[in-house]
């Protein structure tokens, strides 16, 4: 299966950056997880960076009240270093990570970690998943990201919708000046 | 509680000069004796019974000391204050060191789990350095973590009160060394 190079966390608690850095607290790995799995394994949501729209949905998430969920943003993983450390000698056959698309929600996966783990090598691998961190996406980033994005495509769709029907003759030489006086003021900020 | 608890505990004394006068080489005893003439009285302060307060880049512990309130059981902030409190007596004995070079150190961070423990963290970019703090106290723990961008091992160990002063000395000078 293929997988991307990065995936995603979302952050709801503050408190779980301190001078941009995420404590290992991002991901808990509660022994008391409801979810039992044939495999023996805890969960950790992820999800996997395949695409921008990866970031959307978790952007996009809401709380009960309607208001987001991820406020503080989402840590950007690199997948190159777990892999790395799941053949390390310390997470060897205890560490994994899969994909788990769910409706509503293709980019979801999960990170697993063998149950009944001692404390002190559980705490490690963590803190061994947590230093493959790579940088942290606030919401103000990837709004003015995604409008950036948004307005580039539009520009170059309307730049080349102006050309084309230059070309085609459709366009006299006044409404073309007038068209393209319209995209610089769409342009300027 | 432990004599290794109590022995922490009484590091609280380094704070009346007398005692800072046992532990620390001559010349930092000079400076930290000095009076009020010297720049060090506005940088180290008491800021309480316990702790004192440091140059910003140097304090690691200034978000610890607030976050100590929060712990509910009693054994458990015991131990994690004698550590704090040896942590402290790194950043003295080092002190000159430490502001020669210009170090910037990351805060140690307390975080009350769920199951009762408290974690304490020690965050840098390329590896981690933690303390867990069972409700059993014999059943604590501590580890190194590195992306090995650094020459640190990835290791971990039950936490035995008997070595934490020389286990939180390792964690400093393998701090000083990497960062």
């Amino acid at each position: 299966m293929a997988y991307p190079e990065e995936f995603l966390r979302g952050i709801s608690a503050p408190n779980h950056i301190v001078d941009g850095l995420p404590t290992i607290e991002i991901f808990p790995f509660p022994q008391a997880r409801p979810v039992q799995r044939p495999d023996d394994c805890i969960e950790e949501s992820i999800n996997w960076h395949d695409d921008e729209q990866s970031m959307d949905e978790l952007f996009d998430r809401r709380k009960e009240d309607d208001t987001p969920k991820f406020r503080v943003g989402l840590a950007v993983f690199d997948r190159h270093e777990i892999d790395k450390l799941c053949n390390a000698p310390h997470a060897k056959d205890r560490l994994f990570y899969e994909r788990q698309a769910l409706q509503g929600n293709t980019y979801h996966g999960n990170l697993l970690l063998k149950k009944d783990l001692p404390q002190s090598i559980k705490h490690l691998i963590r803190a061994g998943i947590v230093l493959s961190f790579k940088e942290l996406v606030s919401p103000d980033d990837h709004a003015l990201k995604s409008k950036r994005t948004r307005d580039s495509i539009l520009h170059q769709a309307w730049d080349f919708l102006i050309r084309f029907l230059s070309s085609v003759g459709f366009l006299g030489t006044y409404t073309r000046g007038f068209l393209l006086r319209v995209w610089a003021k769409m342009k300027s900020p | 509680m432990d004599n290794e608890l109590i022995k922490g505990a009484r590091y609280s004394s380094l704070f009346s000069p007398d005692e800072i006068s046992n532990e620390v080489t001559d010349g930092t005893k000079e400076e930290l004796l000095a009076d009020s003439r010297t720049s060090y009285s506005d940088e180290i302060f008491p800021t309480d019974s316990y702790f004192l307060s440091f140059p910003r880049n140097i304090d690691i512990l200034r978000l610890a000391r607030k976050e100590i309130s929060t712990i509910k059981d009693d054994n458990i902030r015991t131990v994690i204050l004698a550590i704090m409190l040896l942590f402290q007596q790194e950043i003295l004995l080092n002190r000159n060191r430490l502001i020669a070079n210009g170090y910037v150190l990351p805060p140690l961070i307390l975080t009350n789990v769920e199951d009762g423990s408290v974690l304490m963290e020690w965050n840098f970019r390329d590896f981690r350095i933690g303390i867990s703090i069972e409700k059993k106290i014999e059943d604590s723990s501590w580890y190194i973590a590195s992306n090995g961008k650094v020459e640190i091992a990835n290791t971990s160990d039950i936490l035995k009160l008997s070595e934490l002063k020389s286990l939180i000395a390792t964690f400093f000078s393998l701090v000083l060394s990497n960062s």
